[in-house]
C-alpha cells in the first residue's frame, strides 16, 4: 500500500503518464488526463486513509501533550533523536503533501474560474512546498543540538 | 430564499469539510515553518509560543484542532460511504462527527486555557 | 363539492434565465396538489403561462419543478406539504437552461445519459436466455438504481452539476451504475472508462442532495460510490 501511496504521489507532481491507462507508451490525450485524474482520485483515498492513522496520533499527542501548558522544551525533549517520532513525521508529510494539493485542486476547481494545466503545476509547486517545510520542520525536531545549521 | 438543497444535513457537512480542508491547508505552510525555527535552537521555538499564550491565539489554535478532528471525522463518513456495504443514517452519522471534532476541540481547549 | 378555505399567494417564474417571478392568487381548496394550482393559473387566470406535466400520477416525472426551493413533482407534492403559511414559490429545475417559465430544456441532460454510457450494449447474441437470479448481488444492486424515470429532480439538487458543468450528474452515473451490474451488458469497459474521467463519478463529494430529493427512493450517491470502486479495480488491475 506503501508503494501505491508512492506512485501516486510523485504522479500527481507528474502530468506525464505512460502505461497506467493499459495503452503503452504515448496515449492519447483524453485518455491521459482520464488516467491522471483517476489516480488522482485514489491517492486521495489512500492518503486519506493514511491520515486517519497519523491524525488520531496527532490528536492524541497533542491532547496528552498540551496538558498543563506547552514548551519547546517539553515538545523537543520528546522528538529529539527519536527515530520513531522522526519516521512518523517524514511519513506524515508525505501523506499531507499528497492529500492537501489533491483536495485543493478540487475545491478551486469547482469553485474558481481556474482550471486547466496551470493549476495543476502550481499545486504540484505546492505540493513541493509541503514536502520540503515539512521534512526540515520534522529534522529541525529531530536533530540533536549540536547539529544544529546555524 | 436559501435552496432546500443548501439546508440538507449531507451539504452542511460537505461544506464544514471542504472549508475545514481549506483552513488546514493554509496553516500547514505556518505550522512547518513554526516548528523549522527549532533550527535556530530551542528558545525560538519557546519565544514564539510565548506569542502564542495570547488568548486569540489559543482560540484560533483551537478552531484549528476543531478542524483538523472535523475534516478526518467526515473525511472517514465519506470513505465509509464509498467504500463500506452498510448504507449510513445521515443526520445520525453527521451528528456523531460533529460532536466527536467539538469533543476534542473542547479538550484541547481545556488544557491550553 | 371543494370546500374553499383561504387563498394561496403563488409567486411564478416567468421569462427564461432572465425573467421575473409574476404573483397569483389562487383559492385554496381540499387535496389540492401543486399540479391543480399551476393548471387553474394557466386556464383560468394567464393562458400564457408555460409548463410541463402528462401522466399526474407520478410515474412519468414531466412535471418536475422546484417549490419553495426543493425539487419536487407537483402531481404528487400537496399544498398542504409545501406550502409555507398562504406562500408558495414555482421555480423551474435548475442547471437546466430554462425554454420558457416552468418548462426547461432537457437535451443537455440526456446529452449525459449518453456520455455517460446510460444504455443497454447487448453484445453477442446468445441462443439462449440469460439466466440472472434476482437475488444475485449485482441484481439486488442494479434493482436498488432501476426504477429512474429520468424526471431530473436529482440533476436539479446536485450542487456539482451546479459547479462543475461537465458533470455527468447523478441520474446518468445512476444509470451507468445498474448497467455495470447488468451482468448480460457487454460495454462495461468502456462505461468505466467514460464515467471515469473529471467529470465522471469522482466529482461526486457525496452531499446526498440527490438521495434526499428522489422521489422514487434511490440513491445516486450510493450507486456513485460503486462506480469509484469499480473504476478503482479497473485502474488497479491495469497496474498490476
Amino acid at each position: 500500500m506503501l508503494l501505491t501511496h508512492f506512485l501516486s504521489a510523485t504522479r500527481a507532481i507528474t502530468p506525464v503518464f505512460d502505461g497506467l491507462s493499459g495503452r503503452g507508451s504515448g496515449c492519447g490525450e483524453l485518455q491521459c488526463w482520464r488516467a491522471m485524474t483517476a489516480i488522482l482520485f485514489i491517492a486521495q483515498r489512500v492518503s486519506a486513509a493514511v491520515l486517519a492513522f497519523f491524525v488520531t496520533v496527532h490528536l492524541a499527542t497533542i491532547l496528552y501533550a498540551t496538558r498543563g501548558g506547552l514548551t519547546a522544551g517539553e515538545v523537543l525533549a520528546r522528538t529529539r533523536d527519536n527515530h520513531w517520532f522522526f519516521a512518523f513525521y517524514v511519513l506524515f508529510v508525505l501523506a499531507v503533501s499528497t492529500h492537501a494539493p489533491i483536495g485543493l485542486r478540487n475545491v478551486i476547481r469547482e469553485w474558481t474560474p481556474w482550471q486547466g494545466r496551470s493549476l495543476d503545476i502550481a499545486l504540484a509547486i505546492f505540493a513541493l512546498i509541503l514536502l520540503s517545510t515539512g521534512f526540515r520542520a520534522a529534522a529541525a525536531v529531530y536533530l540533536p543540538p549540536e547539529a544544529l545549521l546555524q | 430564499m436559501m435552496r432546500a438543497s443548501h439546508k440538507q444535513p449531507g451539504f452542511v457537512a460537505a461544506l464544514l469539510h471542504r472549508l475545514a480542508g481549506i483552513a488546514l491547508a493554509i496553516f500547514l505552510p505556518l505550522h512547518f515553518w513554526a516548528l523549522s525555527g527549532a533550527l535556530n535552537g530551542a528558545d525560538f521555538l519557546d519565544r514564539f509560543l510565548k506569542v502564542t499564550q495570547h488568548p486569540l491565539v489559543k482560540f484560533a489554535e483551537g478552531g484549528i484542532v476543531v478542524a483538523l478532528a472535523l475534516h478526518m471525522a467526515l473525511g472517514l463518513r465519506v470513505l465509509a460511504i464509498e467504500f463500506l456495504p452498510v448504507r449510513e443514517r445521515t443526520r445520525v452519522a453527521i451528528s456523531i462527527c460533529l460532536a466527536v471534532a467539538f469533543a476534542v476541540g473542547l479538550a484541547f481547549l481545556l488544557n491550553v486555557v | 363539492m371543494t370546500v374553499e378555505l383561504e387563498s394561496l399567494s403563488v409567486d411564478v417564474w416567468r421569462g427564461s434565465a432572465d425573467g421575473r417571478f409574476q404573483t397569483f392568487r389562487v383559492p385554496r381548496r381540499e387535496h389540492q396538489t401543486i399540479l391543480d394550482v399551476v393548471t387553474e393559473i394557466q386556464r383560468d387566470q394567464d393562458a400564457t403561462l408555460s409548463y410541463r406535466f402528462a401522466c399526474r400520477v407520478g410515474m412519468c416525472g414531466s412535471c418536475a419543478m422546484v417549490v419553495n426551493g426543493r425539487p419536487r413533482w407537483t402531481c404528487r407534492t400537496r399544498v398542504s406539504e409545501a406550502v409555507e403559511g398562504d406562500k408558495l414559490t414555482l421555480e423551474p429545475l435548475r442547471n437546466m437552461t430554462v425554454v420558457k417559465d416552468l418548462a426547461v430544456d432537457m437535451a443537455a441532460f440526456f446529452d449525459k445519459w449518453r456520455d455517460a454510457r446510460g444504455y443497454f450494449e447487448p453484445g453477442e447474441a446468445s441462443a439462449d436466455f440469460a439466466v440472472v437470479p434476482p437475488a444475485s448481488r449485482e441484481r439486488r444492486a442494479a434493482d436498488a438504481g432501476i426504477e429512474c424515470i429520468g424526471c431530473g429532480i436529482c440533476q436539479s439538487a446536485c450542487d456539482v452539476v451546479t459547479w462543475n458543468k461537465d458533470y455527468l450528474g447523478p441520474a446518468p452515473l445512476n444509470r451507468a451504475w445498474t448497467l455495470v451490474n447488468d451482468v448480460r451488458d457487454a460495454g462495461n469497459d468502456a462505461r468505466i472508462e467514460a464515467v471515469s474521467g473529471s467529470a465522471g463519478c469522482h466529482a461526486c463529494h457525496s452531499h446526498m442532495n440527490c438521495t434526499e430529493f428522489c422521489p422514487r427512493g434511490i440513491s445516486p450517491t450510493y450507486s456513485i460510490a460503486g462506480l469509484k470502486r469499480a473504476m478503482i479495480s479497473r485502474a488497479l488491475g491495469r497496474k498490476a
